[in-house]
């Protein structure tokens, strides 16, 4: 009796289980043309978005412009151009204050060189480095949000955040708030903190744009038998505009419907090579017969384990594979060198406190910064690395 | 002979007391030392109620996963539980279903994850931590493909209570979930006829079973309710973030088992405290919080943090042994 008991209750909860998954997750069937049509609702949808987003992005362009013109930025942008000419600050207007970095994954190149400028600047700004807090958020939302506790408790003037959840920073955000602490937020938007870093989608248009002059001298889209996008969706909507951004420079120059049948998108995770590795050769094989390759990835971490798949799949050719990667750190200037990758657009993370400490500075002591600070880029190839970073 | 087993066992019955008393009084060492090295931001509200309400969720699926450790098994699977809890909340809530009834539903899947699990064990014979390791990726898979690997906001007003909520406009909620966990384990493990059937079952499986012990089922209890308590974790990190994510609860699962292991709760099962645990989670709780403080980099505190568990481990298994060089 026990015993039919128990199998009932197995098969209940496993009834309701399988209930739950399918009325939150699965979709009705539909027929081809209920698709097409919610399809193209879909993108009308969307579109009326992009459409509204650009508008709210023209008209805070606008507003970034009479404020300037009306001087409102100038302390941040005196304080920027010692910043950028590596001089200590007038007055060291640091002393006395603390500030709070949390960093989206230390460890990485990119994030090395963030974190070093940063205490460079401080130093330069005339900070104390003990008054300089450090946290590292390991790429995990649950770390991040026990560091932001632990910060709000050392009660800094001001916290530079670096999470890669946009979400989960509206609870920071919250809680910073409430505590009347300044907020400047890198790379991921934060709600109601002023936003510093690359603008993602442009970064990746333009490597698309610099993907497509190699297609066009190599002969034309025709002879392109794939794009390969190498994403990591786990990293959120901003970080996907970091490959999509390549594919619509793609859509824009040859249309969508040349461009969706040869595109390519896999998860090659945050930065690790192994798993970067394996997704390219799951492609691969997918692409059996692709010769003629365009390819990005979310950062050259990654990338290395792209090429490493590829020279091991023995379909290695510098010529054929059109190449341009993200960030430009010392991987990808090593790839440069060595004639792995076509380009890279750099972020110049080793600038990055240039902006942010400036900025910090600047709301600790009451004033404004302009609520978007993007980090200029710039595409490097093997005929300007030396330009940029001579050996 | 009887008499002999009857000495060895209360003989190593001590050495559990004395071991999570250790544990206790290294806990109340090392905050001392903390509250004055990382003054004044160590010892203060601001610090210590956000510290316990972060590690409110691990403490509460750790002291059901001491359960299921003690009886000799293991579950893997108790990060994907939450990684997937919180996705399917954050999509019922997405869907506009009331809190009240997308915590139900959250409690039933973290229900029929646990069942699943303990099915597999108990009913197909799968080794628990090949079985937990398997369901542990199909959980977090799920949760990806419910959401796409993005992540969802979750807000309304019950589950920002479970996390964020205060009782008396004082203790935090999670807070309280955690005493009346950790309670109701300590009576069920200390005080119950249940609990005394898990050590036994740990200890020796097959006596248990010829002294008429129904070992699958409480087996299958166990894991029952490790999954529904990994699902209220799933919950209370919902709540904490404001976001459902499949990324939830990545690696937790480490964490947590370290937490038991260094409470005293032998692998192979058999020996385990739950204040054992407690300690364990506090003790790694409080060391992450004070080397954060302290602006030591991460590597640096993983690093810590295994040594630590080395350590007490060794330290358990040469007091043991001793222990038994002197019987």
């Amino acid at each position: 009796m026990k015993k039919s008991l128990l199998w009932l209750l197995i098969m209940l909860i496993t009834v309701s289980m399988i209930a739950t998954f399918s009325l939150a997750g699965c979709k009705k069937e539909a027929k081809p043309a209920e698709e097409a049509a919610k399809l193209e609702e879909e993108l009308a949808e969307k579109e009326a978005t992009a459409k509204e987003l650009q508008a709210k992005l023209e008209e805070a362009e606008a507003e970034i412009a009479a404020e300037e013109a009306a001087g409102a930025y100038d302390y941040y942008y005196m304080l920027k151009e010692y910043a950028g000419k590596g001089e200590p600050y007038p007055d060291a207007p640091a002393a006395d204050h603390t500030l709070a970095f949390t960093d989206i994954m230390g460890g990485i190149p990119f994030c090395i060189n963030v974190w070093n400028s940063v205490q460079d600047q401080w130093k330069l700004a005339g900070g104390d480095p003990d008054k300089l807090y450090y946290a590292d958020n390991q790429y995990d939302a649950t770390i991040g949000l026990k560091n932001a506790d632990i910060m709000l408790a050392k009660n800094p003037d001001a916290l530079i955040n670096f999470q890669f959840d946009s979400k989960v920073n509206s609870i920071i955000s919250t809680k910073f708030g409430a505590a009347g602490i300044p907020i400047i937020t890198v790379d991921v938007p934060c709600p109601g903190a002023p936003f510093m870093g690359c603008n993602n989608f442009k970064v990746s248009y333009m490597a698309g744009e610099r993907a497509i002059e190699e297609v066009e001298k190599m002969g034309g889209i025709d002879k392109l038998d794939a794009i390969v996008l190498i994403q990591f969706p786990a990293g959120g909507e901003v970080l996907m505009l970091r490959s999509e951004g390549f594919y619509q420079a793609f859509v824009d120059k040859y249309g969508a419907d040349v461009i969706d049948p040869i595109t390519v998108r896999a998860d090659g995770g945050a930065g690790e090579a192994e798993q970067a590795n394996k997704a390219m050769t799951d492609i691969l094989s997918k692409i059996p017969d692709a010769e003629y390759v365009a390819m990005t990835s979310i950062n050259e971490e990654t990338m290395s384990g792209c090429l490493a798949a590829i020279q091991t799949a023995g379909r290695w050719d510098p010529d054929k594979w059109f190449i341009i990667t993200m960030g430009c750190d010392d991987v990808g200037k090593q790839q440069i060198r060595d004639g792995l990758i076509d380009g890279a657009v750099a972020f110049f993370p080793e600038r990055y406190g240039e902006y942010l400490v400036p900025a910090s500075i600047a709301l600790m002591k009451g004033d404004v910064v302009p609520p978007f600070m993007y980090v200029e880029n710039e595409i490097i190839t093997k005929d300007n690395i030396d330009e940029w970073y001579p050996e | 002979m009887a008499d002999i087993k009857a000495v060895e066992v209360s003989q190593k019955k001590n050495i559990r007391l004395n071991n999570t008393a250790v544990l206790f009084i290294i806990l109340v060492v090392m905050f001392s030392v903390f509250s004055y090295v990382g003054r004044p931001f160590f010892f203060s509200k601001l610090n210590l109620i956000p510290m316990l309400n972060n590690l409110s969720f691990i403490g509460i699926v750790a002291a059901v996963l001491t359960m299921v450790m003690v009886s000799g098994e293991i579950d893997f699977s108790i990060g994907g539980n939450i990684g997937l809890t919180a996705c399917l909340t954050a999509l019922l809530l997405s869907r506009g279903l009331p809190g009240w009834l997308v915590v139900i539903i959250a409690l039933a899947g973290g229900l029929a994850m646990g069942a699943f699990n303990g099915m597999l064990v108990t009913v197909v014979g799968v080794n628990s931590i090949l079985a937990t390791i398997g369901t542990m990726f199909i959980w977090r898979g799920i949760g990806y493909t419910l959401t796409n690997g993005e992540s969802i906001l979750a807000m309304n007003p019950v589950i920002d209570y479970i996390g964020r909520g205060f009782v008396f406009k004082v203790i935090p909620f999670p807070i309280v979930l955690l005493v009346v966990v950790f309670v109701i384990t300590y009576v069920i493990m200390n005080l119950s006829k249940w609990g005394r059937s898990i050590y036994a079952i740990g200890a020796n499986p097959l006596a248990s079973y010829l002294s008429g012990i129904n070992v699958k089922k409480i087996k299958f209890i166990n894991f029952l309710l490790c999954g529904m308590t990994a699902a209220l974790g799933g919950l209370i990190l919902t709540s904490l973030s404001a976001v459902g994510m499949p990324q939830h609860g990545q690696g937790l699962e480490l964490v947590i088992i370290s937490a038991i292991i260094l409470g005293g709760t032998m692998l192979g099962g058999g020996r385990g405290q739950i204040l054992g645990t407690l300690a364990g989670v506090l003790i790694l709780s409080v060391l992450y919080n004070f080397l954060t403080i302290m602006n030591i980099y991460y590597f640096y505190i993983q690093m810590v943090q295994g040594s630590v568990l080395i350590l007490v481990v060794s330290a358990y298994e040469i007091r043991l042994a001793m222990a038994k060089r002197r019987i």
